[in-house]
C-alpha cells in the first residue's frame, strides 16, 4: 500500500510536469501550489497508515477523490484562462483518471 | 459600393475591438462568503484535532452552518450567468462535505488523522473555487 502511494507521488510529479506545467502563468503558479498540496495530502495518508490510524478503505477512497480534486483544479484554470482549451483539459482529466484507475486496479489484483 | 465597404470595415473594426466575456462578473460578496466558509471548514477540523471531544454531536451545529453556507454559495452561482464551472466546483464541495459529515455521523468520532485528511481534501476544492472567483473580471 505504502509502495503504491509512493509510486503515485512519483508518477504524479512526472504527470503534472509533462501535462499541465507547460501552460502559461498564472496556471503554473497555481498548479505548482496544487502539486505541493497533493504531496501534503499523500504524506498525510502515509503517516496515517504508518500510525495505524487510517484504514486501507479510507485511504483508497481518498485516492479516488484525487480525480475530483484535479477536475476542480482544471475547471478553476479554465475559468481563469479560457485559452486553456477545453479539449486539452479534458485530455488531462482522462489521462489522470486512467492513471488513478490503474493504481487502484494494481492494488486489487 | 465604396460606402458599403467602409461600413463593412468599420463594423469589423468595432466587432474586433469588442471582447465578449463569457464569464460571470467578480462579486466581492461571493468571494467573502467562500473565504469565510472555507475558514469555517478549516476551523471545524482544527477543533476536532485539538479537542479531546471528537464526537459528532459536539460539532453538529458547525456542520449545519457550513452546509447552509455551501447551499447559499451554490444558489448564488445557480443564478449567475455563465457560471457552470463555478457551479460544478461548488457541487463537488457540497457532495464531499456532506459525505464527510455522514462519515463522522456514522462512525460517531473522528480520529486526528481522519480529521486532518478531511481538512486537506476539503481545502483543495475550496482553493479551486476561490481562485476561480478571485480571477473573474471586475
Amino acid at each position: 500500500m505504502n509502495q503504491n502511494i509512493l509510486s503515485l507521488i512519483a508518477s504524479m510529479e512526472t504527470f503534472l510536469l509533462s501535462q499541465i506545467l507547460p501552460v502559461t502563468s498564472p496556471m503554473v503558479k497555481l498548479t505548482i501550489e496544487y502539486f505541493n498540496d497533493f504531496k501534503t495530502r499523500a504524506n498525510l495518508l502515509l503517516e496515517g497508515i504508518s500510525a495505524g490510524e487510517l484504514s486501507q478503505e479510507f485511504v483508497l477512497d481518498r485516492i479516488k477523490e484525487e480525480k475530483v480534486n484535479l477536475k476542480a483544479h482544471v475547471l478553476s484554470l479554465i475559468q481563469i484562462e479560457e485559452a486553456f482549451a477545453q479539449s486539452v483539459a479534458n485530455n488531462v482529466i482522462l489521462l489522470f483518471e486512467a492513471f488513478i484507475d490503474n493504481i487502484l486496479k494494481t492494488k486489487e489484483s | 459600393m465604396k460606402k458599403f465597404l467602409i461600413l463593412i470595415i468599420a463594423t469589423s473594426l468595432i466587432m474586433a475591438s469588442c471582447k465578449v466575456t463569457w464569464t460571470p462578473k467578480y462579486d466581492p460578496a461571493v468571494v467573502t462568503l467562500v473565504e469565510s466558509t472555507q475558514k469555517a471548514t478549516d476551523d471545524l477540523y482544527d477543533q476536532i484535532v485539538s479537542s479531546s471531544d471528537k464526537s459528532y454531536d459536539s460539532y453538529k451545529t458547525q456542520y449545519e452552518n457550513i452546509i447552509g453556507n455551501i447551499a447559499l454559495i451554490k444558489q448564488t452561482d445557480s443564478s449567475r450567468v455563465k457560471a457552470v464551472k463555478l457551479l460544478n466546483i461548488i457541487s463537488y464541495i457540497q457532495e464531499r462535505f456532506i459525505q464527510y459529515r455522514d462519515f463522522h455521523l456514522e462512525s460517531k468520532v473522528l480520529n486526528n488523522y481522519q480529521a486532518k485528511v478531511f481538512k486537506e481534501y476539503m481545502d483543495v476544492i475550496w482553493k479551486a473555487l476561490l481562485n476561480a472567483e478571485k480571477n473573474l473580471n471586475q
